[in-house]
């Protein structure tokens, strides 16, 4: 019986101990893999979103056309005389900051449907680009690395003038 | 056998529960993933169109001075956008026929910003003699905004140079006009 009630605080201490282990890592460590007993800590994985995906200016055509910014926010069209100028063009640019040298990796969007909110009239986006692989790619020695993503937009035939916009999400995470 | 009491089993019983309990946020992990909202834009327009406003088909716009009355000082005529014509020099007005300004008309995406965009001289010629035609005015200020139908229409104006003893006969000349979206 003795034994037993000895055994019973021992558990408790390992409880206690148990408690201590465990606060320490959920306040150090988040959304990475790791375990209990080796309390690996990891800087967060975080994105600071730096430009927007943004095609410019293009007029009203006839035909269908297809425009793309590529990583390097270069413009280019099926027709190049159907680009204007006067809008901002970029690639979405995103600066992520996290554990130095760690792989990540890129979640590529799905097709987004660009919306004029009067005729509700849409451009499909698609076709993602990066200036770097979507997999095995690592952040550099400061724990940095600007990810650049262009995309192609598919204009139809006659598609009505106005703005065209969506909002889409883009993730990444620590391989 | 031994024989474990009640309070020894309640003992090994809570104290379970509590390491599972402290073990929970050890073991279960959210969505890896880190993200961020993007937005992404295409900004469709109308290409613009210019074209003379008022005139038959074929004739050709025209900002005309009419009649100069030279002399032995330097003149400037000026004719506004709404075809007002006067000098500097009194008196050298001559005949108002022919005086005329040029008209255009504008279309394009409704409610757009667009710059009129005029030379900053041009030279009529006769013969050898030339005069320089400068100071180019529109009547749409300094922001032009197409109208709700996408339109607009604008004259120019501009002002004559007139050398001293400037040789008589009919000067004539070309000039460019175009418009772009701000």
């Amino acid at each position: 019986m003795r034994q037993l009630r000895l055994t019973a605080r021992y558990l408790i201490i390992v409880v206690l101990l148990a408690l201590a282990a465990g606060r320490g890592y959920a306040n150090l460590t988040r959304a990475t893999a790791g375990t209990a007993a080796n309390a690996t800590v990891v800087v967060p994985l975080d994105i600071n979103k730096l430009a927007d995906l943004q095609f410019g200016r293009a007029f009203f055509s006839a035909n269908a056309h297809t425009i793309t910014v590529a990583p390097d926010d270069s413009r280019t069209a099926s027709d190049n005389t159907i680009l204007g100028e006067g809008d901002p063009v970029s690639a979405a640019t995103f600066l992520l900051v996290g554990e130095p040298n760690s792989g990540f990796h890129i979640y590529t969007p799905g097709p987004i449907a660009l919306r004029n909110p009067d005729t509700q009239m849409t451009i499909t986006v698609d076709s993602f680009t990066f200036n770097t692989s979507t997999s095995h790619s690592r952040l550099g020695s400061n724990g940095r690395f600007t990810v650049t993503m262009g995309a192609t937009a598919h204009i139809k035939a006659a598609q009505p003038s106005g703005w065209y916009t969506a909002s889409f999400t883009f993730s990444i995470h620590y391989e | 056998m031994r024989i474990i009491n009640l309070k020894t089993w309640k003992t090994i019983a809570i104290s379970a529960l509590l390491l599972a309990a402290f073990c929970l946020p050890v073991a279960v992990h959210g969505d890896p993933r880190t993200s961020v909202d993007t937005n992404s834009s295409l900004h469709i327009m109308l290409s613009l169109s210019l074209a003379g406003s008022g005139l038959p088909p074929g004739v050709p716009l025209q900002l005309n001075f009419g009649e100069i009355i030279t002399g032995n000082v330097s003149n400037a005529i000026t004719l506004t956008p709404q075809g007002v014509r006067s000098a500097r020099v009194a008196g050298s007005l001559g005949s108002s026929t022919g005086v005329i300004v040029p008209t255009l008309a504008v279309a394009g995406n409704h409610n757009t910003s667009i710059n009129i965009i005029l030379p900053s001289s041009a030279t009529i010629s006769n013969g050898a003699a030339t005069m320089t035609v400068s100071g180019f005015t529109q009547n749409l200020g300094a922001t032009p905004i197409l109208d709700a139908n996408g339109n607009a229409l604008f004259s120019v104006g501009a002002t004559l140079n007139v050398g001293a003893n400037q040789p008589t006969g009919q000067y004539t000349g070309t000039f460019a006009i175009s418009v772009a979206y701000q």
